[in-house]
C-alpha cells in the first residue's frame, strides 16, 4: 500500500518537472550574462538552471535597445480591447438567442456556431484581404475589430443565460423592466462566472496571438508582444540573453492570471467539452 | 396575448442585439470562405493586384501535379495520426490520476496547464533552444549519460518527431482536462453498480469508464485533429518547412505560397482542399458521434 502511494507520488513528481522544468530552464537562463549561457555548455549541473552570476542586464538591454516594453504595451491595448469588446458584444448576442425568440433565431445561431470549426489557418488569406479592402490595415482597429465577433463567447454565454432562473426576470418584469433593462439588471449582475471565464480565454488567446498580428501589422513600434519575441529569433538579432529575458517577462504574466483565476480558465474547457 | 406592437419591438431589439456580433463573424469569418472559393480561380498576385486574371481550375490542376502539395498533406497526416494516438492515451490516464484524492493533486493540475495557457511562440521558442544540437537542455541530459547528442530539429528525420513531442507537451492540460470534466460527469450509479457486481478495477476501467466516455473521447479526438492540422506557428518558429520539407505542413505550405511566393490564387485553391479535407473529417467523425449515443 505504501509503496503503491510513494511511487505514484514519484511519478506525479516527475510529471510536474516534465511541465515546468522547461520554463524554469530559460527563466533561470535569463538573468545570465552571455558569457555565462555559452559557458554553460558541457556538463548538466546545477548551474544548468541557476545562474552563477546573477545578472539584470539583459532584461535592461531589451527595454532600452529594442523597446520591448512597447510590445508589451501593444499587446495589452489590443488584448484589453478585444477582451472588452467581445464580452460587450457577445453578451448582447447572447442574451437575445437565449431569452428572446425571434424568427431564424435557431438557425443564426447553429451558423454563427458553425464558423468555430473553419479552422483560422483556412479563412485567414481571405480574412487579409478582407480586412485590407476595409482599410484595416497595420493600425490597432486591424489588430481588434476582426476579433471581436467571438463565435464561442455567444455560445458559452448562452448556455449560461439559459440557466438563469427565470423567476428573476419575472420579478423584473412585474416591476415593468423593459427587455433591455432586464438584461442589464437582471443577467449581467447574476453572470460574473462566466464573464470572468470568458474574459480570461479571450484574454489569454488575445495576448497569444501570432499569426493574425504578424500578417496584418507591418509597423514594427506597433507590433504585439509575439511577432517582436519571434523577430528576436532572426540570426540578426539573435541575442540568447536578451531572448530568454524577452520570453520570461511574455510568460510571467501569464502564469501568474492563470493561478489567480485557475478555476475559472478549468470551467471554461469543460464547457468546451459540454458542447460535444 | 401580448400586444402586436410590443411584440414586433422585441423582435426589432432582439435583432438589434446580435447585429454587432452577428455582422462581424459574417464579415470576417463567413465571407472569407466565400472569397477564398473565387480567387482560387484567378492568378492573382498581391503585389499586382490589377493583374489578376481568371484562369479556372488551373491552380487546382497545379495542386493536384505538386509534389511538395502530397509532401505537405503526408507530413500533415503523419502528424494527426501520431499526435491523436500519444497524447489521448496519457491524457487519458493522467486524467485517471487526477480523479484521485490524492493530498496535492490539484498541483499537477496546475503544473499541466502551465504550458497550454502560455504561448505558442514562446513554447516553441523554449523547445527550439531545448533541442539545439550543442548546447540545449536534452542534448545535455543525453550526453550527461552518456549517450550520444541528437539533431532533433536539423535532421529530416527527427524534426517532426521533435515538434510532435513539443505539441503533445503543450495540449496535454486542454485535453486532459476534457477528459476529466468527462469523467466527472459519469454519474456515481454505474461505478456503484458494477462495485455491488463485484467488478475489479480492470473490469472497472473497459467495461465501465471507458466505454461511458465515448462522447468525451470523440470530442477529443475531433478537437486534436482540427489543431493538427492548424499548426504553423511552431513550424514557422523553428524549422520553417524544413529541413528537407520533412515539416512543410499544409498550413505552412499555404502561408509560403500566399505570403512568400505572393501566390494568392494557387493558396486559396490550397485553403479551398485543406477546408474540405477538414470538413469531409468532421462529417465522418460526427457520424461516430450520432451512432454511439450514450446516456
Amino acid at each position: 500500500m505504501l509503496i503503491r502511494k510513494v511511487s505514484l507520488w514519484i511519478l506525479i513528481i516527475i510529471m510536474m518537472i516534465i511541465c515546468v522544468a522547461p520554463f524554469a530552464w530559460i527563466m533561470g537562463a535569463s538573468f545570465k550574462s552571455e558569457e555565462e549561457i555559452f559557458s554553460s555548455l558541457y556538463s548538466i549541473s546545477v548551474y544548468t538552471f541557476i545562474p552563477k552570476v546573477f545578472t539584470l542586464d539583459n532584461f535592461v538591454q531589451i527595454f532600452k535597445v529594442i523597446n520591448f516594453g512597447k510590445s508589451i504595451l501593444n499587446s495589452l491595448i489590443v488584448a484589453v480591447s478585444v477582451t472588452v469588446s467581445v464580452l460587450f458584444v457577445s453578451s448582447l448576442a447572447a442574451y437575445s438567442f437565449a431569452r428572446i425568440s425571434f424568427p431564424g433565431r435557431d438557425f443564426i445561431f447553429s451558423l454563427l456556431i458553425a464558423t468555430l470549426f473553419i479552422p483560422f489557418e483556412v479563412s485567414m488569406l481571405p480574412m487579409y484581404l478582407v480586412s485590407k479592402s476595409l482599410h484595416l490595415y497595420n493600425s490597432y482597429l486591424a489588430m481588434i475589430i476582426p476579433w471581436i465577433g467571438q463565435p464561442f463567447g455567444i455560445f458559452l454565454l448562452r448556455q449560461f443565460f439559459l440557466n438563469i432562473p427565470r423567476s428573476l426576470e419575472d420579478a423584473a418584469k412585474i416591476d415593468g423592466c423593459s427587455t433591455l433593462g432586464i438584461y442589464w439588471h437582471v443577467i449581467l449582475p447574476n453572470s460574473k462566472p462566466p464573464m470572468i471565464t470568458l474574459g480570461l480565454i479571450q484574454f489569454l488567446w488575445s495576448w497569444n496571438s501570432f499569426y493574425w498580428p504578424m500578417i496584418i501589422m507591418e509597423d514594427p513600434s506597433k507590433q504585439v508582444i509575439q511577432v517582436a519575441l519571434a523577430s528576436l529569433m532572426d540570426p540578426e538579432y539573435l541575442r540568447w540573453g536578451w531572448l530568454f529575458a524577452a520570453v520570461t517577462v511574455s510568460c510571467s504574466p501569464v502564469i501568474i492570471i492563470f493561478f489567480i483565476l485557475q478555476k475559472y480558465y478549468v470551467k471554461g474547457i469543460a464547457l468546451t467539452g459540454m458542447k460535444a | 396575448m401580448r400586444k402586436p406592437i410590443l411584440r414586433k419591438n422585441k423582435i426589432l431589439i432582439a435583432y438589434l442585439l446580435i447585429i454587432p456580433a452577428a455582422s462581424l463573424i459574417f464579415i470576417f469569418k463567413i465571407v472569407p470562405i466565400f472569397i477564398s472559393f473565387r480567387y482560387s480561380f484567378y492568378n492573382y498576385n498581391i503585389l499586382l493586384p490589377m493583374d489578376k486574371e481568371i484562369i479556372g481550375f488551373a491552380n487546382y490542376l497545379n495542386a493536384f501535379s505538386d509534389p511538395v502539395f502530397y509532401n505537405s498533406l503526408k507530413v500533415t497526416f503523419l502528424f494527426t495520426v501520431l499526435k491523436i494516438i500519444f497524447q489521448i492515451i496519457p491524457c487519458f490516464f493522467i486524467a485517471l490520476l487526477l480523479t484521485k484524492k490524492i493530498k496535492g493533486i490539484g498541483l499537477l493540475r496546475s503544473a499541466i496547464l502551465i504550458p497550454t495557457v502560455t504561448s505558442l511562440v514562446v513554447v516553441s521558442i523554449i523547445w527550439n533552444f531545448m533541442y539545439n544540437p550543442h548546447n540545449g537542455l536534452f542534448n545535455l541530459l543525453l550526453t550527461s549519460i552518456k549517450l550520444s547528442s541528437q539533431p532533433f530539429l536539423t535532421s529530416p528525420k527527427q524534426a517532426l518527431f521533435s515538434l510532435l513531442g513539443m505539441m503533445i507537451w503543450k495540449d496535454t492540460g486542454f485535453i486532459t482536462i476534457l477528459f476529466l470534466a468527462g469523467l466527472q460527469e459519469i454519474p456515481d450509479v454505474f461505478r456503484e453498480a458494477a462495485i455491488i457486481d463485484g467488478a475489479n478495477k480492470f473490469q472497472m476501467l473497459f467495461r465501465v469508464t471507458i466505454p461511458l466516455l465515448k462522447r468525451t473521447t470523440l470530442f477529443v479526438v475531433m478537437i486534436t485533429t482540427i489543431w493538427s492540422f492548424q499548426v504553423f506557428t511552431p513550424i514557422y518558429i523553428s524549422t520553417k518547412g524544413g529541413p528537407m520539407f520533412s515539416t512543410n505542413t499544409l498550413v505552412y505550405y499555404i502561408f509560403e505560397r500566399g505570403f512568400i511566393y505572393m501566390d494568392m490564387g494557387y493558396a486559396m485553391s490550397l485553403s479551398v482542399i485543406l477546408f474540405f479535407i477538414i470538413f469531409g473529417i468532421g462529417l465522418i467523425q460526427r457520424r461516430f458521434i450520432r451512432a454511439d449515443f450514450e446516456y
